[in-house]
């Protein structure tokens, strides 16, 4: 929309001419920036056209016709000037105090005088020498502005008889037989040929000035273009990045709080648990049967309350960067017994078939237990979990040499593609006949909260979490884990543990 | 933003046809540009790719010198539709004194005039232009189609619309002069408040629309002398 603002004047005329003033009662400038768009500025002819192919194309013309031409812009720069035939000639009278009078006043009024206007446009206008000879004026016109001009001539009228004789009134020390020789050179011809040249001149003129203009405001506009799109992105990418470390922050806050309120939750929880043991073991008299019921009941939900929130613990600590493993060498062959104790009651519960296949000495792995235990734990009981009654769940552990998998986290970069050399892993792998996983779905069991159903009337209970603590205790270890399964195929749970040489 | 040049006595301004992608901006612009008198109108230029699609803009410059003697001119520009040229379309539409946004009658392009429309508001308020002050008419084009909204629905949308809409098949021509007088005659009351063209530039009203719209394509000439006569209150169709 428009503003009206205090800018002077010139800057709505681009390069063009100079500044001129308006009345003070009317400040009607635009508020245009300097550096405004090229669609708003107006451009001179002589950063339009390409001056040497401009000039090349004028100087054909000149050739075929044999007449000079002259192109001045609307500034009065002359951006071309080929004479043909006529240079003598003028040369000689330029020879003679009145005549090179005369011929200034010719050749200034050629290049400044004015068009005249008819019905909105600038007309082409006939100069006549005082030597007979004879100049059109034509008007550079492009889109209704006036560019500049083109000067056509100077030659003889082909009806003509010959030199003027106003040369010899102006200067009488001109010799006519001279002249009479000097004019033979200068083209004779007849005006329709000239106008019919001319509208030709103006026709390329205007398709050259149209074909520039167009190149500059493509080039022009793409520069324009690409610098915006690039002050955007910039802007764009800060706030992304702003956004991204108050994210960041956000994060290991709700991390801090998890782990401090679970913390929290622990304590209470203890005593209601050991309590209730207490009233069990009897130590606060005998209860009947009723009554050991609810207790145990109380009990149970309370354990299975305590191995959630030890679960959010868990995964809070790894978050906020405090997970503490405990490294030391160890044989992870009372780690997997001691693992598949705790999940055989389960198991059995369920009638599933457990096939236990562990290959004999194992060699030590340097880690910590209790995290290599809680992994197999962890497995086994997603296991039991998606398997139903009478299924069968298969864990082997073993030792397996090969390489990582391409997207791997802990593959050493130096290395990657360069050395195919394998490495040494304690292989476990937990085989289910459940339900399995969707493949659509697989590259997201691992992350936290992640539940394949999870529609309020899931079947299977359970935070999301589990998975995603075994994958950070692997990554703690440097290890790698996959999953291989298919919606009805049951699931593959594949870790493995580096063995350091 | 129109630009005066006191020293060549020079009005200058800027109308954008803006929308979404194959509207048909391009086509309005080309049938402007068959149908007004060529006297009264420069090249078409466009900047285009091979499979004409718009790359940065189509301009076509209409122009004519008032009795007063003053030269008005008006860049008439298209923005490109698709959505990648965000920022060209915000830089064609920098400035603009009036706009003809053309929408796309078939249903499922809806959302696509939405969102272009959500757009250029965005595009004008971050160039510092008021969305509610600018002349702006809307043109539902491609009636011809099948699967556009209903005449009673454009009668709905037409009373419910703050800017004037028109219907066209810009492809046959069919409101495409109408689009652009109803807009020029909106632009020029907008700009005439803040500048008195009349008082000033000797140029009122009338004079400003029959200048460009003299001399149109006969079958079209009847329908728009009627308005020249008689320019009646802004908006709608007759």
């Amino acid at each position: 929309m428009t503003t009206t603002s205090q800018s002077p004047a010139s800057t709505s005329q681009g390069v063009r001419s100079p500044a001129t003033v308006s009345s003070p009662t009317e400040v009607l400038s635009s508020s245009r920036a300097v550096d405004g768009s090229i669609l708003d500025k107006s451009v001179a002819l002589m950063d339009l056209v390409d001056l040497e192919s401009f000039r090349e194309v004028m100087a054909s013309f000149a050739d075929l016709y044999r007449v000079g031409v002259k192109v001045f812009d609307s500034a009065g720069n002359k951006l071309v000037d080929i004479r043909v035939g006529n240079s003598q000639f003028c040369g000689y009278l330029w020879e003679f105090g009145g005549t090179r009078q005369a011929c200034t006043r010719i050749v200034t009024g050629l290049k400044n005088d004015a068009f005249e206007i008819r019905d909105g446009a600038e007309q082409p206008k006939v100069v006549e020498c005082f030597s007979g000879l004879r100049y059109v004026v034509v008007p550079i016109v492009y889109e209704g502005d006036l560019m500049g001009r083109l000067i056509f001539g100077p030659y003889m009228p082909h009806t003509s008889p010959g030199p003027s004789e106003q040369i010899y009134q102006i200067e009488g020390r001109v010799e006519r037989r001279r002249i009479d020789r000097l004019v033979e050179p200068v083209r004779r011809a007849p005006d329709d040929l000239v106008s019919k040249v001319l509208a030709q001149m103006q026709k390329v003129v205007e398709v050259l000035i149209h074909t520039s203009f167009k190149q500059i405001l493509t080039s022009q506009m793409h520069i324009e273009s690409v610098t915006s799109t690039h002050d955007e992105l910039q802007t764009k990418n800060r706030k992304l990045q702003e956004q991204n470390e108050r994210l960041q922050e956000l994060d290991k806050l709700k991390s801090n709080f998890l782990a401090t309120v679970s913390h929290e939750l622990r304590t209470p929880l203890t005593s209601v648990i050991g309590y209730s043991e207490m009233l069990l073991e009897g130590l606060a008299g005998e209860m009947n049967g009723e009554q050991r019921d609810y207790v145990t009941t109380i009990m149970e939900k309370g354990e299975s309350l305590l191995g959630l929130i030890t679960q959010i613990l868990d995964l809070s600590r790894v978050e906020s960067g405090n997970l503490r493993l405990h490294i030391a060498d160890f044989d992870p062959a009372p780690v997997v017994k001691a693992a598949t104790t705790s999940i055989i009651p389960q198991a059995t519960k369920k009638r599933i078939r457990f096939n236990i296949e562990v290959a004999p000495g194992l060699p030590w792995l340097k880690g910590d237990k209790d995290k290599v235990g809680q992994v197999i734990v962890n497995l086994l009981g997603n296991a039991v979990k998606f398997t139903p009654t009478e299924g069968t769940i298969t864990l082997r552990v073993g030792v397996w040499r090969g390489h990582r998998p391409a997207n791997s986290l802990h593959a050493k970069r130096e290395v990657s593609v360069f050395d195919l050399s394998d490495e040494n892993f304690l292989r476990i792998e937990v085989q289910d006949s459940g339900i399995g996983i969707p493949k659509e779905k697989l590259a997201s069991v691992f992350e936290r909260f992640f539940q394949v159903d999870n529609s309020s009337t899931r079947e299977f209970g359970g935070t999301g979490l589990g998975l995603s603590i075994v994958k950070s205790f692997v990554d703690a270890h440097q290890g790698e884990i996959q999953v291989e399964s298919d919606s009805g195929q049951g699931s593959v749970f594949t870790v493995l543990f580096p063995i350091e040489a | 933003m129109v630009q005066f040049n006191h020293a060549q006595r020079e009005i200058t301004l800027k109308v954008v046809y803006y929308g979404p992608a194959l509207s048909g901006k391009t086509t309005n612009l080309q049938m402007v540009h068959q149908l007004l008198d060529p006297q009264s109108r420069g090249r078409l230029m466009t900047l285009d790719t091979a499979d004409d699609r718009t790359l940065f803009f189509d301009l076509l410059p209409v122009f004519f010198k008032s009795k007063s003697g003053f030269k008005v001119k008006i860049k008439l520009f298209t923005v490109p539709g698709q959505i990648m040229h965000q920022s060209t379309r915000r830089i064609v539409l920098s400035g603009a004194d009036g706009i003809a946004f053309i929408a796309d009658s078939q249903r499922s392009e809806a959302k696509a005039n939405n969102e272009a429309w959500k757009s250029m508001m965005e595009n004008l308020t971050q160039n510092g232009l008021s969305p509610d002050s600018i002349p702006i008419v809307i043109q539902f084009n491609k009636r011809d189609l099948p699967n556009v909204r209903t005449d009673a629905e454009m009668e709905e949308i037409r009373l419910k619309s703050r800017e004037p809409v028109f219907t066209g098949i810009a492809i046959r021509g069919e409101g495409v002069l109408e689009t652009l007088y109803a807009l020029l005659r909106l632009t020029f009351r907008s700009l005439t408040r803040q500048y008195d063209f009349e008082g000033k530039f000797g140029l009122p009203e009338a004079e400003f629309l029959r200048a460009i719209f003299k001399r149109v394509a006969p079958e079209h000439a009847a329908s728009l002398l009627e308005r020249l006569g008689n320019p009646g209150p802004a908006g709608g169709e007759p």
